[in-house]
């Protein structure tokens, strides 16, 4: 058996709505029963960094707050490191760092070395070791020179730095990014990348668990990822997994003079080209026809010579291979329709 | 419970509570105000109080101030615990706290520790204040008596806290446990007026407060003097309260942690 710093097998949360007293007693936000993690079984190795893609509300916050104790599961469990999250939850702490980027998490009246003196004792951080600790954790996050200002004086991305520099203290083996570059702009989004791909992940040896947004972001930094969709896992793989899973397929797109739509079309028709749509992007006659097409350029090249042979002219023509972003929505979408 | 999570939690407090200055030098004045004001109706009601009074040595003043002092470790000894609580939640801080190995039930006593501190040395300053500035008779007081009283009701009043933190827990506001307690100790345990003036069946009442064993245990070792073999009923009865709150309060507690963490409302507010 292959030894995971993180498994889950059959996670599911589900969140019900209160009854008797407590319905009486106070207005809850959840009013029908909601599974929003389902059945979910992965799997993370030691040292990688591990993507959580999925829309607003696919369950990725959930799935942390049950990975990193703050919930219970309804069914199904999770491990990490080989600790129970429900019956061994002490254990778990002990290992996880988590980066809780809600910048109200910490004392706005503290500067950052207090906070994390304080966050490092409850992290059960041996006490000789902890004023060293704060110093390395700042150093690597490049606050050490604002290390005696009130946190409130701290823009939002110091904010985020101090999340990160704060999860890192007790040396985390598994450490658990949620959107770790929200709210941030390009340059320090930038930086913060850089260090989970250098520092938190790569020379260290910790696994990482990401969740986000930002595809680029995924695309650059994890080793896998998973796409989460409704609670659900619906794929889970390497980018190069993906691609093979949605098709191995570019788009192309020809741009041509002294062709009409319509001899476009029929164009399509006879070559059976996928996804194919056709506009005229303005009044000068050009004519766009774009399609997906595989790797081998064979399609491509019969429709060209096509398009010569009827006496039109091509302008350009562009090859692009599709990006995680679109396959994530072709997945997401797919998903979508299929439920 | 860990001492340097304990010393991590007051120095926090310390901090921010000497960042407002204002209100750190105002709470001083309005201790100084309140020990004033009874002094002045001490001096208002005289005599005519003496022989409800008779038992803790007649003077108002001197009864009085034992009783607001100890009214505030009622005080915070029933909301130090659910105000932690519902401050963690509201300032978001909480989540980033039960992400560490320290439990939350030790979050939850260590961040009320700063609070029975501040009280002890508010309460300690008014009597101080009391017997210096204004003359009330405290030289009497029995030291061991009055701590034993002041430990056994700190514990029963923070077994009731800690119910009331746990109704917090699952409802965030509205806790009956230190509405009523806290409405009605100060009242019915006699904090302003010994509890013969009220009538026999409130007096009846009365005694199922534990207030009114503290209070009446307080005010002898204060007030007169009495030695622990002299309230030993009233601190039998104390240690009775706690004994049976206690337990109960930390199982209760726990069972509304888990109930939050199933509903996902841990850190809800």
């Amino acid at each position: 058996m292959r030894d995971y710093v993180l498994e889950t097998e059959g996670l599911t949360k589900t969140f019900v709505p209160p009854t008797g007293l407590r319905r009486l007693l106070m207005r809850s936000p959840i009013t029908e029963t909601i599974t929003a993690v389902d059945d979910v079984s992965l799997e993370v190795r030691p040292g990688e960094v591990f993507g959580l893609l999925g829309p607003n509300g696919a369950g990725k916050t959930t799935l942390i707050k049950l990975l990193t104790t703050l919930l219970q599961p309804t069914k199904g469990f999770a491990r990490v490191c080989g600790y129970d999250t429900v019956y061994q939850e002490h254990e778990v702490r002990r290992v996880i760092g988590t980066t809780i980027g809600e910048e109200r998490s910490f004392y706005w009246r503290l500067s950052a070395r207090q906070n994390l003196e304080f966050f490092g004792t409850l992290a059960a951080v041996p006490r000789r070791d902890l004023g060293g600790r704060i110093d390395e954790v700042l150093r690597l996050m490049g606050l050490e020179d604002a290390a005696d200002n009130m946190f409130y004086s701290f823009s939002s991305g110091m904010k985020q730095k101090l999340a990160i520099a704060r999860s890192l203290l007790a040396e985390p083996r598994v450490l658990f990014l949620d959107e770790p570059t929200k709210a941030v702009d390009a340059v320090t989004a930038n930086e913060l990348k850089r260090l989970v791909k250098e520092k938190l992940s790569g020379e260290s040896g910790r696994s990482v668990l990401l969740a986000t947004h930002r595809m680029e972001e995924a695309e650059q930094l994890c080793d896998r990822l998973a796409i989460i969709q409704s609670g659900r896992i619906v794929f889970c793989g390497t980018i190069p997994e993906l691609r093979r899973t949605v098709g191995d397929v570019e788009e192309c797109v020809l741009r041509m003079q002294g062709m009409d739509a319509q001899r476009c079309r029929l164009l399509a028709e006879h070559h059976r080209l996928s996804n194919p749509t056709v506009e005229r992007p303005g009044n000068n006659g050009m004519v766009e026809l774009r399609f997906s097409s595989g790797h081998d350029g064979v399609q491509l090249s019969n429709v060209l010579r096509d398009i010569l042979s009827a006496g039109g002219t091509v302008v350009s023509v562009d090859r692009h291979e599709r990006g995680l972003e679109e396959m994530f929505l072709h997945v997401v979408r797919g998903e979508a329709r299929a439920s | 419970m860990p001492a340097d999570v304990v010393a991590a939690f007051v120095k926090r407090d310390f901090i921010m509570e000497r960042s407002y200055r204002a209100a750190f030098i105002m709470k001083f004045v309005g201790m100084f105000m309140g020990v004033a004001s009874f002094f002045f109706v001490s001096r208002l009601v005289g005599r005519a109080a003496s022989p409800y009074l008779a038992q803790y040595g007649g003077d108002y003043f001197g009864f009085v101030l034992v009783g607001i002092a100890f009214i505030g470790f009622q005080g915070v000894g029933l909301g130090a615990f659910s105000s932690a609580i519902n401050a963690a939640q509201s300032q978001g801080t909480l989540e980033a706290m039960l992400v560490t190995p320290t439990r939350l039930t030790t979050v939850v006593l260590a961040s009320s520790v700063w609070s029975f501190l501040w009280t002890t040395f508010s309460i300690v300053l008014s009597l101080v204040v009391g017997a210096l500035v204004f003359g009330a008779k405290l030289g009497r007081a029995d030291l061991l008596s009055s701590l034993v009283v002041l430990v056994l009701t700190s514990l029963v009043f923070s077994g009731i806290g800690i119910w009331s933190a746990s109704v917090i827990m699952v409802l965030k506001r509205g806790d009956p446990v230190s509405w009523l307690f806290g409405s009605t100790s100060a009242f019915i345990g006699g904090t302003y007026f010994p509890t013969t003036v009220l009538p026999v069946w409130l007096q009846k009442i009365a005694h199922l407060f534990p207030i009114y064993y503290g209070l009446r245990a307080m005010r002898l070792a204060v007030l007169r003097g009495a030695s622990l073999s002299q309230i030993r009923g009233d601190v039998l009865i104390l240690a009775a309260f706690a004994a049976v709150v206690l337990p109960l309060s930390i199982f209760t507690f726990r069972y509304a942690v888990r109930v939050a963490k199933k509903d996902g409302t841990l850190g809800a507010y």
